[in-house]
């Protein structure tokens, strides 16, 4: 197996993040890897918003989305991806396969990440114009998926694969 | 620069292949890497089904716009269907779906394959057509097309496209 493919196997969602600030070629190569991703007719629809240590907008999402725990378990760094407002097609299959790059990407480095939904709730209160600013979202994007990434502190098993998922059509 | 920053930034979109099958080791390891790829709540809302009979493609060509081969002469075509019966109905089933085609095309591009990512100019076909294509490919119930990849030894090495700065913004 090769460096690559043990990295798409071995990639799992963290939820433990040492407190401390990525490096700056770490960034360098996250955001790399966002911009070079592939989207339908090359569109790439995406904005990134990265987000290092303002503990104080993460703690305003948490509030909004009513929860008690950190959705973001403590990660130094949450990339926000937000998406023109509207309805085409492919647009969350290309946010989905920008943060899958960064996944990647940032597991390669030895970093831990987790993809997350859950901010989403947040934007859909009163509170959501105001956190969409914040993160410097353009006029007319909305949230479509995070990432929190960081140094790992905690580790665990694949999880389980369900049956029954592959076809072949001959 | 590791092995996994060289994949993504040197992954390009292939349109040229050989002819020539690639091998079924190499299409496990990419089946396998789709069905290792994360999703909301690991709901795993997709389904993968694997084309690699031309008829089957020549068909699909047929049904959807006869003049050009949507594959571009690759052999093996993977495409993902998903449902939006979930608990957010499918909201983050499209995102899980981009997730696992980037898998695929970063698992690809690690072995030397060329791939490029398909629409299957979805958005162009009327519901008739759409029920075709599900019927041709065996959807399961309440599946529907999300994307394709095709897959093959590349003829030819894109340059990656441009990208476009702008897109970041830094909050510190």
């Amino acid at each position: 197996m090769n460096e690559v493919l043990k990295a798409i196997s071995d990639r799992r969602s963290i939820r433990g993040y040492k407190d401390e600030p990525l490096k700056k070629e770490q960034v360098d190569a996250l955001v790399k890897a966002a911009l070079e991703s592939p989207s339908a007719r090359n569109l790439q629809p995406w904005h990134f918003s990265f987000l290092q240590g303002r503990r104080d907008i993460l703690d305003m999402i948490n509030e909004a989305a009513g929860v008690k725990t950190d959705i973001f378990y403590g990660a130094p760094l949450v990339v926000f991806i937000s998406a023109a407002k509207g309805a085409y097609f492919f647009t969350p299959i290309d946010c989905g396969i920008a943060v899958e790059n960064l996944a990647l990407a940032a597991h390669s480095m030895g970093l831990g990440s987790v993809i997350l939904g859950m901010p989403r709730a947040a934007f859909e209160t009163d509170k959501g114009e105001e956190i969409c600013k914040l993160l410097k979202f353009p006029e007319d994007h909305e949230f479509k998926i995070a990432i929190a990434i960081g140094i790992p502190t905690t580790t665990k098993e694949a999880h389980p694969i369900g049956e029954g998922k592959v076809d072949f059509v001959d | 620069m590791n092995d996994a920053l060289k994949a993504i930034f040197e992954r390009s979109s292939i349109r040229q292949y050989r002819s020539e099958q690639i091998k079924d080791e190499e299409l496990d390891i990419l089946v396998k890497a789709a069905l290792s790829s994360p999703s909301t709540r690991n709901s795993q809302p997709w389904h993968i089904t694997v084309v690699q009979k031309r008829e089957v493609q020549n068909r699909i060509n047929e049904i959807i716009n006869p003049q050009r081969d949507l594959f571009y002469g690759a052999p093996t075509a993977i495409i993902i269907s998903y449902t939006t019966d979930t608990a957010e109905n499918g909201y983050f089933a499209r995102i899980d779906c981009g997730i696992l085609i980037e898998n695929i095309a970063i698992a690809a591009k690690s072995m030397g394959l060329g791939s490029v990512i398909l629409g299957m100019s979805h958005q162009a076909l009327d519901d008739i057509k759409r029920r075709q294509i599900e019927e041709l490919l065996c959807f399961e119930e309440g599946y529907h097309f999300a994307i394709a990849i095709a897959v093959g030894y590349p003829e030819t090495q894109n340059q990656p496209h441009t990208v476009d700065e702008n897109k970041v913004t830094y909050i510190r």
